[in-house]
């Protein structure tokens, strides 16, 4: 008997001592439920995935807390709302916008956001030329089309950084692997060092993206023509406008952009139909986004990432055109608009298509509402309810370059060109040729107010102001800016230094704020 | 093989009836306890026959055997059972030894891989006798350490049933910065067990399985096992005892034996009790008129004329019986309620086979509506001898449990069933109608909310001796356990709360399952060799390699959704397409080690112990996975010394010991080393992904985290055996330094990174805890005396602090969940306050600090109110003539100091054991010094006399009269009258509580305001049992009977206000949503066949 028992425990040991074999293999095993570094930078897809994220990434940061129409167009005085966290900076309450409401209205005083995408282009920047080209079917092509793409992207954040704040804690590399512990502080850099680099990222991205007009499904990425706008912006931003009358010229003429025609007008906001526009930014509903209501109660139950929103557009929409779902719309006022489009005289298109005259109502002042966005649908019909509105942001468009291509020549003393390049957008709207003084003052201003008639909305007219405040003064005329705040760059938001500075201890803030808070 | 099988397990089945040839042989004797009292009853038997008889009223027996190299087995409940070989003898006396004490010095402890004796042992091990907690009404062993073990501190915060308590050796070393979601379980670093050889460790099974993650269920993995079942617990402290664990051994080992057989005879054990379970005593509270009377008091004392022209008729109409009623909202959450317990079990012993198999069912009510807890389990202990150098151990256990738990989801949830936030109970003026409750209850009879465990686990242990002194073990076991959860919430289940805010609820259904599985083998070669020197000398070495393995593997998967199609369906089922989510997960990992454990010693006298361990474990890079956990002891048993033999009369035993030596703790975090990449979403319908933003960078080079211990302890035993009315006295004290460096940290990073944290190594972060354990023990009373008396006392202080922080030790500050900030800060505790501080109430003008420079008066809140009479007194700290939280510079300490530490400055316990006769009588008390908690129940209650009004046709009034309020009656709030009246020599202790007054958030807990001292005193249990004489139990063939009632949690003796301070979470929080610890009050019956 024992011998028996002997032989079966023996068995029973071997057995153990077998199943010890596997412990190297199980000692090295990676995770199953999740990608990571080593495992990711392996193939052209996940770049493609990566590269993704950038765009996506981008969205997020100018959706958040509607900032890009908030600092874009809001604070230009174009619209008022009497919601309670922007009544402080509508153009008639006589604040310094935004401290009062800036507790309240975090994400336009912190830039975190912006440095997880300037991340994420690092981080692509930093590995893709790591993988050998084999992993790209060995096309140099692909493989400088996904940097071109990551340089372009990280100027363009820097560039919005810049325009909202001033100068930027400028980052081009990877934190991996550091002492998490004791990461050293960062000082800022001065704008024009930043966006000097970011020029010269934008010179390499040219080289290596090419142009991609006349194929709408192109557009919502980086393309050799996005590449010029952004250069084109940057120059103008820096008043260097030779170069971006020559940046504004590749796009013009090297782009393959037409002019969406006057009958088809709004199919520039249509999402992906329009071959005017050189970049977009998805925010349409697709079936594949697995961010999109996924839960069951209320409306606007998105998250960051989700595609398609409400939120975001419908601050402009109210009653009828979002089945009064926005309380406290964006409306413009409009005796400011009969001036700017001249209503007594001309019958401008733009004001009959993408602008519509409403009467006071729900505690909303009377006044035009823009139109641009208003593709409102709801995802349950039936119940009514998970509504989202179904519009692409036009990042960069042709008309937006024809006109600054006319204020860069109007500054450089091409006065006939300058009225030929904002003449494009005046016949489509029907307001006729322009027949007024021809000098760079007068032309400078005439392509801000064409600018601020073709560009509503769109996440411009507060910039074009800075940018063109020492030739036509629209922040001290029109805004009431004191000039010593104009000189204090007091035009840019503060940085909440309550959350910043203590994760970067040389952050300073920005001048007109640290003697006006 | 088939055949040899049967027989085998035949063999096996056989084996405890096996018989003996008979030949005679009397012997006879006397059986005393360890005091020299004779013992009556004590089953005397001969191994391996039916022979047996018991002794007499003097002890005294006398029995024939079959030969004279028979073995006598002398067994007595209550006692340890003892074996003697006969040989040739005919008077055989013996003592016995009481098991209720916390084992003698003959116990075996297991340290790592080798046994100890404990007179031997250079570890500082304290050890918790099965007997001491048997039959207490608990589920599972671990709250019944409470008190009973120093340098351990147990808070049950909460008193659901099969919730696990905080368990933590040797103060905290966990800094976590999550303060707001953790599960009570998580929020301190807990100790490892081992469970009959086997590592479990409980957090890894909740990580692992909780489908939710960190807000998991709290289930109390260590439930599977039945209290009864328990022979044993060491808690094993310091280095020398933990290193040898080696991985996560470095916060405490805790290590459980479980019962086996011990009688000769077969013997079936049965055991019952039951009692109640006493609905918890509610805060006191005004309802009805009182109510009434005290809200329009506080309207008349600060309202203005005009105010009075819209109070609301629920205020002002005393007649109308709709608006007068006087519920306390508060019963209708609790009830009583029942535990039940049985036991059953078989068990014996021979030379060949020991077996005891047993079962047990469990069933506790909660106190709160719609919570309970069942559990079943089985557990059987096998031994065989194979032959005489081969021996093997089986452990076979199998459980299931089932737990309902109201409607909480995640166990970060308040425990009231009810929807309604605690503090803001509305007013007791509401009639109550079914339907009310029913909503209130948050239709908790309508919820299905069912969480079952099972657990399975098997090992098997085989040893075998080699040569004489050598001897190779080896050691497998499998563990699983599944957990399930299966959960439907009704639609519109808030019909009340949804309705006034136009919202339509939903319903839910969620079903999760997950299972883990653990598997571990060890092989280890022990050889132990004695050496004489001279001729009165002897050295003992002890030698002991191992080899272990242990792989984990967790699975879960989970199906979900809203707008399941009818209420009737309470499964995920028939959902639309849109709201159903699902998600399946797979971790595992592998730690593979090796031991090395010397121990020597010079006639037992000098006492040496060399450890060194190494693990490698698949949660760290390839280029760290190994940690290596070194660690040495040496003790002195100065008592052998000959120039203490004239001491011996008095001093029986006096041991010095000390120990240095590293352990280790490996991430919670399977993956810890890959940097994770999460899919966003899509951009344009295409998939993008990227790194994770708070997992995000690389971090290969992430190892073990290390915490270094010196120890320095003694043992010593007084009186030993001395017939005077204290003696037998013991004293255990340790005092220890344990820093603990690179616990896994989640850094904050800087935003110019792009990533918001990391979880790493704080390497620059060091956690300090230094304290003092003392355990003194004293027999009271003469041995000679009849009435016997046992006196414990356990005593831990443990001093708690930061010791380094990473960027150059910046102190940092968190608000937690309800407002109470956090400090960070080096010479700091772990979780230490940081608010204003609140020093009660300007009286009048003249007290209120003017600026000397501006002459204008203090003000709160940046300048925007210029304090006045009324207002609470915050303390200026900065000195700039404003008192706030933050200032407008960045600045985000204001005038906030560190002001109150959550842990306990010493906890313990006092134990009383007595018998007289056949009665037994154990008196448990437990206590926590001075601990700061914050009584936010009554914070939010107080803050409701400010109610932002809902709507336009609501009023300030209208807020008061909807909301309860906490009694006032004992508040001397400040009132403008009486200030007015008396002058200067107003008094107030309150802030005013004006609800047309300012509202600066003066009742928000950013100030010390409902600061308390949470120091208790609690009566946690007594015990009375009953032996029933033998004379009464011969006829029904009862070996032994005994009968016993206890009292559980019996009184609480504080000076905070909350009902239980240790019912408030581990920051010290008090909510009102904590789940009360109840009264038991069980009755029970214990019999031996």
């Amino acid at each position: 008997m024992k011998n028996y028992s002997s032989y079966l425990y023996l068995l029973l040991l071997s057995g153990i001592v077998l199943g010890g074999v596997s412990c190297k293999k199980d000692l090295n095993a990676g995770p199953i439920n999740a990608t990571y570094s080593s495992e990711f930078w392996t193939s052209q897809s996940s770049v493609e995935q990566a590269a993704l994220s950038m765009y996506g990434q981008f969205r997020a940061c100018i959706r958040s807390s509607n900032c890009f129409f908030t600092n874009g167009d809001y604070v230009s005085g174009t619209f008022a709302s009497t919601a309670w966290n922007y009544t402080p900076f509508t153009i008639d309450q006589q604040f310094d916008f935004p401290t009062a409401t800036a507790d309240y209205l975090g994400d336009l005083t912190n830039w975190s956001r912006y440095y997880s995408l300037v991340a994420q282009c690092n981080l692509i920047l930093e590995q893709v030329p790591k993988m050998p080209l084999s992993d790209f079917n060995n096309d140099t092509s692909i493989v400088n089309g996904y940097i071109g793409e990551a340089l372009f992207m990280r100027a363009l954040t820097y560039f919005f950084i810049t325009r909202c704040w001033g100068d930027p804690v400028y980052i081009t590399k990877t934190y991996d692997n550091v002492d998490y512990g004791n990461i050293p502080p960062v000082a800022r850099t001065p704008e024009a060092a930043v966006l000097d680099s970011c020029i010269r990222d934008l010179q390499v991205a040219a080289g290596y993206l090419s142009f991609k007009g006349g194929d709408v499904s192109q557009v919502l990425r980086a393309n050799k023509g996005s590449v010029y706008a952004l250069m084109a912006h940057i120059y103008a931003w820096q008043h260097d406008y030779k170069d971006a009358h020559l940046a504004c010229a590749q796009v013009i003429n090297n782009g393959g952009y037409t002019l969406e025609p006057a009958t088809t007008y709004t199919n520039i906001w249509k999402g992906q139909s329009s071959l005017e526009n050189i970049m977009e930014i998805a925010m349409q509903f697709n079936s594949n986004d697995p961010n999109f209501l996924t839960s069951a109660d209320g409306y606007n139950d998105y998250n960051s990432w989700t595609e398609a929103q409400f939120d975001f557009f419908s601050v402009f929409l109210k009653d009828s055109l979002d089945n009064g779902l926005t309380v406290n719309a964006w409306v413009a006022d409009s005796a400011a608009l009969d001036i700017l489009y001249n209503t007594a005289n001309v019958t401008d298109m733009r004001l009959n298509t993408i602008l519509k005259l409403v009467n006071a109502s729900n505690g909303d002042p009377g006044g035009y509402l823009l139109t641009k966005y208003t593709n409102f649908t709801y995802q349950n019909p039936s119940a009514q309810s998970n509504a989202y509105i179904n519009n692409n942001i036009a990042l960069f468009r042709l008309a937006d370059i024809y006109l600054l291509d006319a204020e860069a020549l109007a500054q450089t003393g091409n006065f006939a060109g300058a009225v030929t390049d904002m003449n494009y957008t005046r016949e489509r709207a029907g307001i006729g040729d322009y027949s007024g003084p021809m000098d760079a003052t007068d032309l400078t201003y005439q392509v801000f107010l064409e600018r601020s008639r073709e560009l509503i909305g769109e996440g411009q007219t507060f910039f074009d102001m800075i940018r063109t405040q020492p030739y036509i003064f629209q922040l001290t005329q029109t805004l009431n800016y004191p000039p010593a705040r104009v000189a204090q760059k007091g035009y840019y938001w503060p940085l909440d230094l309550g959350t910043l500075f203590s994760q970067d201890a040389l952050l300073t803030q920005n001048p007109y704020w640290s003697a006006n808070s | 093989m088939r055949p040899k099988l049967q027989l085998l397990l035949l063999l096996c089945l056989l084996i405890p009836g096996v018989q003996f040839a008979q030949a005679r042989f009397s012997v006879k004797g006397t059986v005393k306890d360890e005091d020299g009292k004779a013992l009556l009853g004590v089953s005397v038997k001969e191994i391996g026959s039916q022979t047996g008889t018991t002794t007499d009223a003097n002890g005294d027996y006398t029995l024939a055997v079959s030969s004279d190299q028979a073995s006598l087995e002398f067994s007595y409940v209550g006692y340890i059972h003892q074996k003697v070989k006969v040989n040739g003898r005919g008077t055989i006396r013996v003592s016995l030894h009481n098991d209720m004490s916390n084992g003698s010095l003959k116990d075996v402890v297991v340290v790592g891989m080798q046994a100890q004796t404990k007179r031997n042992t250079t570890a500082s091990i304290s050890s918790v006798s099965g007997k001491a907690i048997e039959n207490l009404p608990a589920p599972s062993f671990d709250q019944l350490l409470q008190g009973r073990v120093p340098g351990l501190d147990v808070q049950i915060s909460s008193g659901e049933p099969g919730v696990a308590p905080t368990m933590v050796v040797r103060g905290n070393t966990r800094v976590s910065q999550n303060v707001n979601q953790l599960d009570q379980a998580h929020a301190l670093s807990q100790p490892l067990y081992v469970i009959d050889g086997v590592p479990v460790n409980p957090e890894d099974i909740s990580n692992a399985t909780d489908p939710t993650g960190a807000a998991g269920t709290g289930t109390d993995y260590l439930a599977g096992i039945s209290v009864n079942d328990i022979e044993s617990i060491d808690v094993q402290k310091d280095a020398a005892a933990t290193a040898a664990w080696g991985s996560r051994g470095a916060n405490g080992v805790i290590y459980v034996k479980t019962r086996r057989g011990r009688s000769s005879k077969p013997e079936f054990h049965v055991n019952v009790y039951g009692g109640l379970v006493q609905e918890p005593k509610l805060l006191p509270t005004v309802t009805g008129s009182a109510e009434r009377d005290q809200k329009l008091a506080l309207l008349k004392t600060y309202g203005i004329y005009t105010n009075f022209s819209t109070l609301p008729q629920l205020l002002t109409d005393s007649v109308n019986p709709y608006f007068n009623n006087a519920t306390d909202w508060q019963g209708l959450f609790y009830r009583n309620a029942s535990v039940k317990n049985t036991d059953l079990s078989i068990s014996a012993a021979n030379d060949l086979v020991n077996y005891r198999i047993s079962m047990n069912y469990y069933d506790e009510q909660g106190t709160i509506k719609a919570f309970d807890f069942k559990r079943y389990s089985l557990r059987a202990n096998l031994d065989f001898k194979l032959s005489p150098k081969l021996t093997s151990q089986f452990v076979i256990s199998i459980s299931h449990s089932d737990r309902a738990r109201g409607n909480k989801l995640s166990n970060t949830d308040d425990n009231t069933p009810f929807n309604i936030n605690n503090g803001n109970l509305p007013s007791s003026f509401f009639g109550l109608n079914g339907f009310d409750s029913a909503n209130y209850l948050g239709l908790s009879t309508q919820l299905r909310n069912k969480n079952t465990n099972d657990w399975y686990s098997a090992s098997g242990t085989l040893n075998y001796d080699i040569i004489p002194g050598l001897r190779f073990t080896t050691q497998g076991s499998v563990s699983a356990t599944l957990a399930n959860k299966d959960y439907f919430e009704p639609s519109n289940i808030n019909e009340i709360q949804d309705t006034a805010q136009g919202l339509v609820q939903p319903s839910y259904a969620e079903s999760d399952a997950s299972n883990y599985v653990n598997y571990f083998l060890s092989n280890s070669l022990n050889y132990a060799k004695k050496f004489a020197v001279g001729d009165h000398h002897e050295q003992h070495l002890v030698l002991t390699a191992s080899q272990q393995f242990n792989k984990d593997e967790a699975k879960t998967t989970s199906a979900s959704g809203y707008n399941v199609p009818s209420n009737d369906i309470q499964v995920v089922s028939g959902i639309p397409q849109q709201y159903l989510s699902a998600s399946s997960n797979y971790v595992a990992s592998a730690v593979l080690s090796y031991v090395g454990q010397v121990q020597y010693d010079f006639d037992s006298k000098y006492i040496l112990y060399v450890a060194d361990r190494a693990d490698a474990s698949s949660r760290f890079g390839s280029n760290y996975e190994w940690g290596k956990f070194p660690a040495a002891g040496a003790s002195w048993i100065a008592s052998d010394e000959k120039f203490l033999a004239g001491t011996k009369n008095w001093l029986s035993f006096l041991k010095f010991r000390g120990s240095y030596g590293l352990s280790g703790e490996q991430s919670q975090d399977y993956y810890a080393p890959y940097n994770s990449y999460v899919v966003n979403g899509t951009y344009g319908g295409s998939t993008a992904i990227s790194p994770s933003y708070t997992n995000g960078l690389t971090k290969n080079d992430l190892t073990w985290s290390r915490t270094y211990q010196k120890d320095l302890g003694m043992n010593v035993e007084l009186l030993n055996g001395r017939q005077s009315y204290i003696n037998r006295i013991s004293v255990t004290a340790d005092i220890y330094d344990k820093t603990t460096k690179g616990d896994y940290f989640d850094f904050n990073l800087p935003f110019f990174t792009g990533y918001s944290s990391i979880s790493f190594n704080g390497n620059d972060l060091w956690v300090d805890n230094r304290g003092l354990d003392l355990q003194v023990m004293m027999h009271v009373l003469p041995t000679k005396s009849k009435l016997q008396w046992t006196t414990m006392l356990n005593l831990s202080f443990n001093k708690n602090i930061i010791a380094k922080l990473p960027n150059g030790n910046r102190t940092f500050e968190i608000d937690d969940y309800y407002g109470v900030g956090r400090l960070y800060s080096v010479g700091q505790p772990i979780y230490e306050m940081f608010q204003m501080k609140y020093a009660g109430v300007y009286n009048n003008q003249a007290q209120i600090p003017v600026n000397p420079i501006t002459g204008q008066s203090l003000t709160y809140y940046k300048g925007y109110y210029p304090v006045k009479p009324g207002y609470p007194i915050w303390i200026d700290q900065n000195h700039d003539y404003d008192v706030w939280s933050g200032e407008n510079n960045g600045d985000n300490f204001g005038d906030r100091v560190a002001s109150g530490n959550p842990n306990p400055k010493y906890t313990g316990g006092f134990i009383n054991d007595l018998s007289y006769g056949n009665f037994t009588l154990s008196i448990l008390s437990v206590f926590c010094g001075h601990r700061d908690i914050v009584n936010i129940y009554n914070q939010t209650q107080i803050a409701n006399v400010f109610s932002f009004t809902s709507s336009a046709y609501s009023s300030t009034a209208n807020a008061l009269a909807a909301n309860r309020l906490p009694n006032l009656s004992g508040l001397n709030y400040w009132q403008p009258g009486l200030a007015a009246r008396e002058g200067a020599a107003y008094s107030a202790s309150f802030p005013e509580l004006n609800p047309y007054g300012p509202n600066y958030y003066q009742f928000l807990p950013f100030s010390t305001m409902f600061n308390e001292n949470g120091a208790y005193f609690k009566i946690k249990n007594i015990a009375l049992g009953y032996r029933l004489p033998h004379s009464w139990l011969d006829r029904f063939k009862i070996s032994a009977a005994r009968i016993y009632g206890t009292i559980d949690n019996v009184y609480t003796f504080t000076k905070s206000t909350v009902p239980d301070p240790e019912a408030v979470n581990p920051q010290g929080i008090y909510t009102g949503g904590q789940y009360p610890v109840p009264h038991k009050f069980t009755f029970g019956l214990d019999l031996t066949f």
